[in-house]
Order: C-alpha cells, then structure tokens, then sequence
C-alpha cells in the first residue's frame, strides 16, 4: 500500500481510537466499526475509478479535518447523555431502596407485634402481687377536702 | 448558538431527502459511505461530508426517530471479506420530513424572482 494512504487510513483510525477511549463499549464500537466500513468503502470505491493512492489519502485527510469539531461534540453529547443516565439510574436505585427499606421495617414492626401476641401472658397472681407491693410503697392518699360551707344569706 | 430540539439542520434534511430518493429508486437500506456519495452526487461535489458530520447527524436523526439502523448479518462482509456495515432505514418519520423539506425547497424556488435581462 501506498505509504502516504498508509499514514491517512493510520490517522483517521487513530483519532477515531482517541475521541472514542473511554466511552461506553457501545457507542465506542459501534463509531470505530462504522469508520472503518466507511474507509474501507471508500478506498474500494476510489480504487474501482482509479483515483491515485496520493488523492485518495488527500480526500480521507480532508474529511477528517472538515469533521473533527463535529467528532468532538459527539463525543461531549454521548458523554453528557451517559452521565445522564447515570443519575437517573442511581435516582431510581435511591428511591427503590428507600421503598425497600420502608416495606421492610414495616414487615419487621408486623412480625414483631405478631409474635408478641403469640407470647403468654404473665401469671395474673404475680401482676397482682406486684401491683399490691407497689401500692403499699407509695405514699397515703390525701385526707379528703372539707364540705363546702353554706351560703351566707 | 443552540438550536431548537427537534429542528433539523440542512445535511439532516438533505439525508433524509437523498434517503427518500434512493427509497424510490429500490433501496430501502444505505450505509454511511453510501449517503456521503449520494449527497456529494446531489450537491454535485467531488469532496464527501466529512465523517464525524455525517455520522453524528446520522445519530442524532437516529435518536429523533427519523431513521433506524441495525448492523448487517456478521455473515455477509464475512463471505465478501469487508467490514460490517450499518445499515440505516428511513421511517415513516423521516420520510415525512423528507416530504416536508422537499416541499419546502419547492416553495423557495418558486419564490425566487427570476432574471430579467437589462435593457440594451
């Protein structure tokens, strides 16, 4: 292969390969597959109307140069629109877990009175024994007030 | 500058015209390299849209529903020893907006006042 078409089939992968790192496996496949196709297509196409190796890798260098602003807002808008998703990703898993937790503690309140329920309940001699020790501890009832004196005519 | 969502820019326009085109002709499907040429065949230039151009309005009409793309049958560039290609389809959408900026063009040359030749 030409070493000139070489370099421009080289360039064009290369920047395809830099403003697409780091970005989601799709979107950075899908864009490298499809500029390879189009680069493939277009030598093959430019072979069959016998342009030159020299014109060919002129015209590829040119459609990446008139394109680079456009690759870059791309990769910014795909960026944005993950970023994006992320948060509404993490909003939903916030408000599941929050439903989750509720749901739970109120299962747990449930389960907890059930059971207390099912327990027996405490021996009725006791409860009165202790309730007499406790009233004997306290203090004796105030004297009950005087009756109220009658009416001065 | 901003511009409004859902506005279509001319390139969108013109891809969903030449995609309307190539529709009538008998293909449904085209690939990008295939749109660059028959655009640069429309405009009559020898110079093909840039790729990051092309391919970012081909997205961006993706996304507003214009055309829809699905990556051919591994087997196909597999026999015919070639990268796979996208292959995009025009929808119902598009082709209404192919109507629409077909119409449009329409208007615009009729409106334009035609030459009159000066008096000698």
């Amino acid at each position: 292969m030409d070493p000139l078409l070489f370099s421009a089939i080289a360039l064009v992968r290369g920047w395809t390969r830099l403003y697409t790192s780091g970005m989601e496996p799709g979107s950075r496949n899908g864009r490298r597959a499809e500029i390879e196709s189009d680069l493939w297509e277009f030598h093959e196409d430019a072979r069959r109307r016998r342009y030159s190796p020299a014109g060919i890798a002129a015209h590829m260098l040119l459609r990446l140069v008139a394109g680079l602003p456009h690759d870059v807002c791309w990769r910014v808008e795909s960026v944005d629109e993950a970023s994006r998703a992320r948060g509404r990703a993490a909003w939903l898993t916030a408000n599941a877990a929050g439903v989750s937790a509720c749901v739970a503690a109120a299962y747990i309140l449930f389960l907890v009175t059930y059971l207390v329920s099912l327990m027996p309940l405490p021996d009725s001699a006791r409860v009165e024994r202790t309730f007499v020790r406790t009233a004997r501890s306290l203090p004796p009832p105030p004297a009950p007030l005087p009756p109220p004196l009658p009416p001065i005519r | 500058m901003r511009r409004k969502p859902g506005a279509l820019v001319p390139l969108e326009m013109a891809i969903c015209t030449a995609a309307a085109n190539l529709r009538r002709r008998g293909s449904d499907e085209f690939h990008g390299y295939e749109m660059a040429k028959t655009l640069g065949d429309a405009a009559d230039t020898r110079l093909l849209t840039a790729y990051g151009t092309l391919y970012r309005a081909l997205g961006r009409l993706e996304k507003m529903g214009l055309v829809q793309s699905r990556w051919e049958d591994p087997a196909v560039p597999a026999r015919e020893n070639r990268p796979g290609r996208r292959l995009y389809t025009l929808t119902a959408l598009g082709e209404a907006a192919a109507e629409e900026a077909r119409r449009a063009q329409k208007a615009v040359t009729q409106k334009r006042p035609r030459r009159r030749l000066a008096p000698a």
